[in-house]
């Protein structure tokens, strides 16, 4: 994946290691990449940065805000909400869960770096 | 069908001793005897309100007899203080429109007995005219047992339903706790795998790839942990938790594993207090006991806040019983916390801890398994107090609670 500029992206993620892998994997991709570790801290990442993300990772069990919970407000603020959201969820695959988030990507974890790259990829093209 | 009674019709020669001699008794006496046996209650009043009839299982049910109650304003009786006014209404009103609302219907209403305990009662009313003279008769059921059982079983239904609850809530907190750690492996042993053959050279850096495996090993550790935690769990409720007893030297035990957790508590800026009597030894499973200090050590490091722990084992010179505390100067517990970190499935924070929240009360099962005790208790200065005591050897006791309770 050849990138003129650099893409960004936003990881809400609680478990750190899981974080440190996909910022890893992203940045060898040529990503510039900020995490947070629940819905809150996602959502002051977004509302106080200059620049918005091009594609979010989303957790959805975290402690303080879930994914829900963050993906209910991020759709709610215009220029939130086009963001294109990838969800990946320790859950099972629950149809009416997927409607209710409404999200560009639904993967189940554990995932694949290349399934996962090619979302990302198709995600920041749709734009 | 034939079925060869035929020859019963004629019963003049049958003898019984405990059938109903009907030889030459009116009809009425004859119902009189069905009403005085009936297993209901039957009591009858007049169109005035006073009882008539009242026969012998309305004795037993009510507490009056016959005697006491007969002529007597049936308000005076079993209508619960409430319901006077109403019966009086409800008679009054079938004089004068012919119809009554609780007649010739099942229903069920509150009746009083001679205690003033009120019974739960099926009751059906039927209005019955002898010529001029018009008598209210009611079947009365005392359903109080009835009522107990469906009680009991309500109440054990929502027992079940929120087992299954928690068991199901359980089960995706296990799942989610599983998935974690296997993600970071597939992430990790994936990333490296590419590494690898994108640099298709091998000098793709010892550093990150000892930094891989690593990272990969930990993992397998939290994977296995949580495995031998469910595992443990189904042992338990199974009742296939087995000790092994043996002569063990508790003093070494808890050095051994405080070394383990040299480097963890360095990393979470805890300084480490040990106050252990020498060369403690008793009969104990070393491996289970092992696994609750592991569990206290572990707990006491995550909520330490960057301050002291302190491990200390005692010996009582009057029983030989053993103490261990496993004391840290964190944040404290409530006292609903205090008791209930013993319990299956419960969960401190709203914070989501890493973990099946089953640590605790494995730790508890094997400690009563030993026959000693396990208890929490919040420190003056701030912080808690783990404490374990075991008996010296797995007492009667101990082997007992384990067939009650397995």
């Amino acid at each position: 994946m050849t990138n003129i500029r650099s893409y960004r992206a936003l990881i809400i993620e609680d478990d750190f290691d899981i974080q440190y892998l996909l910022k890893s994997i992203l940045e060898s991709e040529n990503f510039l990449v900020e995490v947070a570790s629940d819905g809150k801290s996602g959502l002051q990442k977004l509302n106080n940065g200059a620049v918005l993300p091009d594609v979010i990772l989303l957790d959805l069990m975290m402690p303080i805000m879930d994914g829900r919970a963050f993906r209910k407000a991020q759709r709610k603020i215009d220029n939130l909400a086009t963001i294109p959201t990838i969800v990946m969820t320790a859950g099972r695959e629950d149809q009416s869960l997927k409607d209710e988030l409404c999200v560009f990507g639904f993967m189940q974890k554990p995932v694949d770096i290349e399934v996962l790259l090619g979302i990302v990829n198709r995600a920041i093209s749709s734009a | 069908m034939e079925i060869g009674l035929e020859k019963l019709k004629n019963s003049e020669s049958f003898v019984c001793k405990n059938i109903l001699e009907v030889p030459n008794i009116s009809y009425l006496k004859f119902v009189d005897e069905i009403v005085e046996n009936s297993l209901d209650s039957i009591i009858a009043i007049d169109a005035g309100g006073k009882i008539c009839t009242w026969n012998h299982q309305a004795e037993a049910t009510f507490g009056w007899t016959r005697v006491e109650v007969v002529g007597k304003p049936l308000i005076e009786t079993v209508i619960p203080r409430t319901y006077c006014e109403a019966h009086i209404d409800g008679i009054k009103n079938f004089f004068l429109t012919g119809e009554g609302a609780v007649l010739n219907r099942r229903i069920e209403v509150s009746a009083v007995n001679r205690q003033g305990v009120e019974l739960p009662v099926e009751l059906f009313v039927m209005p019955v005219r002898f010529g001029n003279t018009i008598l209210f008769y009611a079947f009365i059921r005392d359903i109080s047992s009835v009522k107990l059982r469906e009680m009991e079983l309500k109440k054990l239904n929502e027992k079940l339903a929120l087992s299954l609850h928690q068991r199901d809530e359980f089960l995706s907190i296990a799942s989610h706790e599983l998935k974690t750690p296997l993600t970071s492996l597939r992430l990790q042993i994936q990333l490296t795998d590419r590494q690898l053959r994108k640099l298709n050279t091998p000098e793709y850096g010892e550093e990150n790839l000892e930094r891989a495996m690593a990272m990969c090993y930990k993992q397998i550790d939290s994977l296995s942990n949580i495995v031998g935690d469910l595992l443990d769990i189904s042992r338990v409720h199974a009742g296939r938790l087995v000790f092994n007893f043996a002569e063990t030297d508790m003093t070494a035990l808890i050095v051994e594993i405080v070394e383990r957790f040299a480097e963890s508590m360095d990393r979470a800026g805890c300084v480490l207090d040990l106050k252990l009597e020498p060369k403690v030894l008793g009969q104990w499973d070393r491996s289970r006991i092992e696994q609750v200090i592991t569990n206290l050590l572990s707990n006491a490091v995550k909520y330490c806040a960057k301050s002291k722990v302190t491990v200390c084992l005692e010996k009582s010179q009057v029983d030989g019983r053993v103490k261990i505390t496993v004391s840290d100067s964190g944040r404290g517990m409530d006292p609903k916390t205090l008791s209930g970190i013993f319990e299956p499935f419960f969960r401190a924070d709203d914070q989501r801890q890493p973990g099946l929240g089953l640590g605790l009360y494995i730790s508890r099962r094997i400690v009563e398994g030993h026959g000693g005790r396990i208890w929490a208790e919040n420190k003056a200065v701030g912080g808690s107090d783990f404490h374990v005591e075991l008996p010296i050897a797995p007492t009667v006791e101990a082997m007992a609670w384990r067939i009650l309770n397995d």
